[in-house]
């Protein structure tokens, strides 16, 4: 019984693929702007999830924790005597003291982000992003070694030379040689970034000798991360600890808040879509009653025309999805985005030149299918129905 | 990298929550216009009638049903959605680790996907009697069709509302529990949902269940006596024993099979099962469970209204059916609820 | 064999347009029989042959078709009686444009779930007896008149019904489709099938293979011509 069932559901949908096809031209026009819906939804799911990639990218960067000190609810400085402190707890695998800070450049209205690692010498690698040494030489002993990315190069016009000066405080200069250029693949998270040696940091903010702006802190097993972090906020009274985790959750919320918001934005298309499929659905030929008159005639029920509506609907929301979606992969992949990029990157003065990448993931599949397939099948449900209520005896 | 502090931020408008809601709007909507089509048909409905309103009245019942087939559908596609959204928003919310800590971040949560659970049963339940219905040329069940269509509206609308809460009062930044505290064998918090009784003993329980179920089901799937109907008694039973082996059978896959899964013995979640690191072995598992219980359902109710005018032959022939497929299903459910731990005990571990 | 038991048709009874389409209609038609009803139009001729043809169900009375009460049968059982039981013939032959002869014959096996090569086999036995093999593949816009008549004809056949019934076969049919439509429901009439043909013209109902003719008029059957 199950098996004919089947058999019966493949003729339907065989004769509903025929009837698709003899009212070629208005199922079309339905089939277009249901790709262009899909099209839309899925740009932006596509756009959103590759930056989200990209933030997790950034997030390998980040320390396990970091530590820093909070006075009247705004970031002071720790000492370096705070790191001792710290290194009693157990469990810890690493503690490094760091100077982050910003740059506003003058020149050309750029706000650079400055990190002064300890680690940093001139020629290091930097857990998480690729560093090029860029060929030439120190011509002093005087300059600090600076690794910068794309935008800070084409805004200080670095290509052909590698000296440059930054205002100190007082507005004295000092003085820098770039030592390694940040990859452009790693853009989202170097494009406005120097990394230098802690001590250059230190000099180029008027920091004290015994000043730090962070404590990073790396933990041998990440199941303690938490424990740690919450032990040394004990230690450290004022202190602001913020852990991986944390901010992971935190560009989530960022991400996922604004393509909620698109996404609402976009629903009135959705809305306008599904009436348009209503009326579609609705308006049945008189060619398209007689069909159906004659089929119920020769002995089609109420329920196998409902089924061949359904199976119509089904392959257009198919042939729909795989047109929106193919077109919002090269979308993204070949224009980078470039209709939504803007709303989902934001302020920032300096765009990094980002390259998107799409990613599949199961789930944006359900988020379209319930977003846009779902409300089209439902509002032709009842059209369907209506279309099938001709009476058979109407041709005799 | 600025200011980290975090805010509260609504997740209404997280992209999860508007299919979520999409799919609950669409759901409400195919039932009111089910529900609107069943007030006429309890109202007018005269089978002797040749009318055209009659005869209007037996295309609506076509629609109704396609409408209730429709909604089951979303139902279901809506309960996998919320599990799965619940785990992404462990992402975000503090101190979730699964989608268990995101469904009990508020009180509307576990509502929630309890209600749609017991919605997907009852959808079952009806369309099972919507098919028996229209194999009799009497239409014995119209009227009792219609009017738990009428009681399934309520739950479909209190869902909704939970649902939407539960959104609307996610924050990101309050901390909520995980399963470890939830379903832990530790009274240490008062946060414990599973600490009823010792395993041995829930397993025992189990197991009688299991068999007095099966026993039942397999009363009802074969010829029972001269008029060949199953005893009203009977039938009443096996929905009890169904609804008891559902309820035991999840705390059953929590409490002992999970942790066998995970290879922690405090890792106990029914959630993380569907995930891709434990192979999704929870789509088969959980397949099997909702299809042996919707099996015996369809079954014990076959059984029940069997008397009905015209209903003797199609529902002996469900009563059959549904009870072999549900035993089959239930087989292979206990199956996967103990292979895990067999294989951890044959390769021999702890103790 | 077709029975009627003072069978009434009412039509939007409860309403002020109510139509009294067939008043006390009493009719017995034996296994194997060809009977030609006549009527003017409006005369209830056509709820007569849907009655028959158990596409509607008579307010009142008996209808009992091939063994089988009809007389209130809800419209679900209808059609499932149907599309074992009758094969019809319409006036204009109500073929689907834009499907091939071959589709068209087999549109009644589609939700029978037979497969499609069954469904081909029995369509070509019965193009095969219908001389209609070399159009199978044809779009029914690009066949003639004749062609058209028997693919018809071959669609009614296809469940192998034991009733047929022709409303107005050959109105539109010359001389030589109509005589050759006749000669097919006398190869009908040998295979055992009961034939029923609603038609006002002569080249049928002076046919040598109709047994009777029977007139209705304002809902009312008059005597019967034989």
């Amino acid at each position: 019984m199950a098996f004919d069932n089947l058999n019966r559901q493949i003729n339907i949908l065989d004769y509903a693929l025929g009837s698709l096809w003899r009212n070629r031209f208005k199922n079309c026009g339905v089939l277009l702007v249901f790709g262009l819906v899909i099209f839309i939804i899925a740009s932006f799911r596509l756009v959103t999830s590759s930056l989200d990639n990209a933030a997790e990218q950034l997030l390998t960067t980040v320390p396990d924790i970091t530590v820093q000190k909070m006075t009247a609810g705004r970031q002071d400085v720790l000492q370096y005597g705070d790191i001792e402190k710290i290194a009693v707890l157990f469990g810890i695998k690493e503690i490094k003291p760091r100077i982050w800070g910003y740059y506003f450049d003058e020149v050309n209205g750029a706000n650079y982000t400055v990190i002064g690692d300890a680690a940093f010498h001139g020629r290091e690698q930097l857990p998480g992003l690729s560093i090029v040494e860029r060929p030439g030489e120190r011509l002093s002993q005087d300059l600090s070694p600076v690794a910068a990315g794309q935008s800070v190069i084409s805004g200080r016009n670095l290509q052909g030379r590698s000296s440059f000066s930054l205002f100190r405080p007082d507005l004295s200069l000092k003085s820098f040689y770039l030592s390694g250029v940040f990859l452009e693949a790693t853009s989202l998270v170097t494009g406005d970034l120097m990394v230098m040696e802690i001590k250059a940091a230190a000099d180029l903010f008027a920091m004290g000798d015994d000043e730090l702006t962070d404590i990073v802190v790396s933990v041998g097993n990440p199941a303690e991360i938490e424990t740690i972090a919450e032990k040394i906020s004990e230690l450290i009274p004022g202190s602001r600890v913020i852990t991986k985790k944390q901010i992971r959750k935190t560009y989530r919320a960022a991400f996922g808040w604004r393509s909620g918001f698109g996404l609402v934005c976009l629903l009135g298309s959705v809305a306008a879509f599904v009436i348009l499929a209503w009326d579609k659905a609705s308006g049945l030929s008189e060619e398209q009653m007689r069909e159906v008159a004659i089929v119920k005639a020769v002995g089609w029920q109420t329920a196998d025309i409902m089924s061949v509506r359904f199976w119509e609907s089904v392959v257009i929301s198919i042939l729909a999805f795989i047109l929106g979606y193919t077109l919002a992969w090269a979308h993204v992949l070949w224009f980078d985005g470039l209709l939504f990029k803007p709303i989902l990157l934001g302020w920032s003065v300096l765009n990094p030149p980002l390259s998107l990448l799409p990613v599949f993931h199961l789930a944006d599949l359900l988020l379209i299918f319930s977003i846009s397939i779902l409300p089209y099948l439902a509002a032709t449900v009842i059209p369907a129905w209506r279309s099938a209520l001709v009476r058979p005896d109407s041709i005799v | 990298m600025g200011g980290l502090r975090e805010r509260k931020r609504n997740m209404l408008t997280d992209v999860w929550s508007i299919g979520l809601l999409s799919c609950s709007a669409v759901t409400l909507f195919l039932m009111l216009v089910g529900v609107k089509t069943g007030w006429r048909i309890l109202r007018f409905w005269n089978v002797d009638s040749d009318s055209e309103l009659q005869i209007r009245l037996e295309e609506e019942v076509y629609l109704s049903a396609v409408l209730v087939e429709f909604g089951f559908a979303v139902q279901l596609l809506s309960v996998v959605m919320l599990v799965l959204a619940a785990d992404y928003f462990s992402t975000i919310l503090v101190g979730a680790m699964c989608a268990a800590g995101s469904l009990t971040a508020n009180g509307y949560g576990i509502p929630a996907l309890l209600v749609k659970l017991v919605t997907l049963f009852l959808s079952a339940a009806w369309i099972v009697c919507h098919k028996l219905d229209i194999s009799s040329e009497y239409y014995p069940l119209v009227k009792r069709k219609y009017l738990l269509l009428f009681g399934i509206l309520p739950l479909l609308v209190l869902d909704s509302t939970l649902l939407f809460l539960y959104l609307y009062n996610l924050e990101p930044d309050i901390i909520t529990s995980c399963c470890g505290v939830l379903f832990s064998d530790q009274d240490s918090n008062g946060y414990n949902l599973l600490n009823v009784m010792p395993t041995s003993g829930l397993l025992t329980l189990y197991g009688a269940l299991v068999i007095m179920t099966a026993f039942l089901t397999h009363q009802m799937s074969r010829q029972v006596g001269k008029t060949g109907a199953v005893a009203p008694l009977t039938a009443v039973s096996a929905l009890g024993s169904w609804a008891g082996l559902y309820f035991f059978s999840l705390v059953v896959i929590t409490v002992y099979t999970s942790p066998y899964v995970y290879a922690m013995p405090h890792h106990r979640c029914p959630f993380d099962l569907l995930k891709a690191p434990f192979q999704m072995v929870g789509y088969p598992l959980y397949f099997f469970l909702h299809g042996s219980v919707i099996g015996g359902f369809s079954c014990a109710v076959a059984a029940l209204v069997e008397k009905q005018k015209g209903l003797a032959e199609s529902s002996a022939r469900l009563r059959r059916r549904a009870g072999r497929l549900s035993l089959i299903f239930l087989a292979l459910l206990l199956l996967m609820i103990v292979y895990q731990p067999l294989i951890y005990w044959f390769r021999g571990g702890e103790g | 064999m077709i029975t009627l038991e003072s069978v009434e048709k009412w039509y939007k009874r409860t309403t002020d347009n109510a139509v009294h389409a067939l008043k006390d209609i009493t009719l017995h038609i034996p296994d194997n029989e060809v009977i030609c009803i006549q009527g003017p139009s409006g005369s209830g001729k056509s709820t007569l042959l849907s009655i028959i043809g158990c596409l509607l169900a008579p307010t009142s009375g008996k209808a009992i078709i091939n063994g089988k009460p009809l007389s209130r049968l809800p419209d679900r059982f209808l059609t499932l009686y149907r599309r074992e039981t009758i094969g019809f013939i319409f006036q204009r032959f109500h073929l689907i444009p834009g499907l091939s002869v071959t589709a068209n014959i087999t549109i009644p096996l589609l939700p029978l779930g037979i497969s499609p090569a069954e469904r081909r086999q029995r369509a070509e036995r019965q193009m095969a007896r219908l001389s209609l093999s070399h159009r199978r593949d044809f779009d029914i816009a690009h066949i003639s008149g004749g062609e058209l008549q028997r693919t018809a004809i071959a669609r009614a056949l296809i469940n192998d019904p034991p009733i047929i019934i022709a409303d107005e076969p050959t109105a539109h049919l010359d001389e030589q489709l109509s005589n050759h439509f006749m000669s097919i429901i006398a190869e009908l009439r040998s295979a055992g099938k009961t034939i029923v043909i609603a038609s006002h013209d002569p080249r049928v109902t002076d046919h040598p293979v109709v047994d009777r003719c029977l007139r209705i008029r304002n809902g009312r059957l008059a005597g019967a011509k034989t």
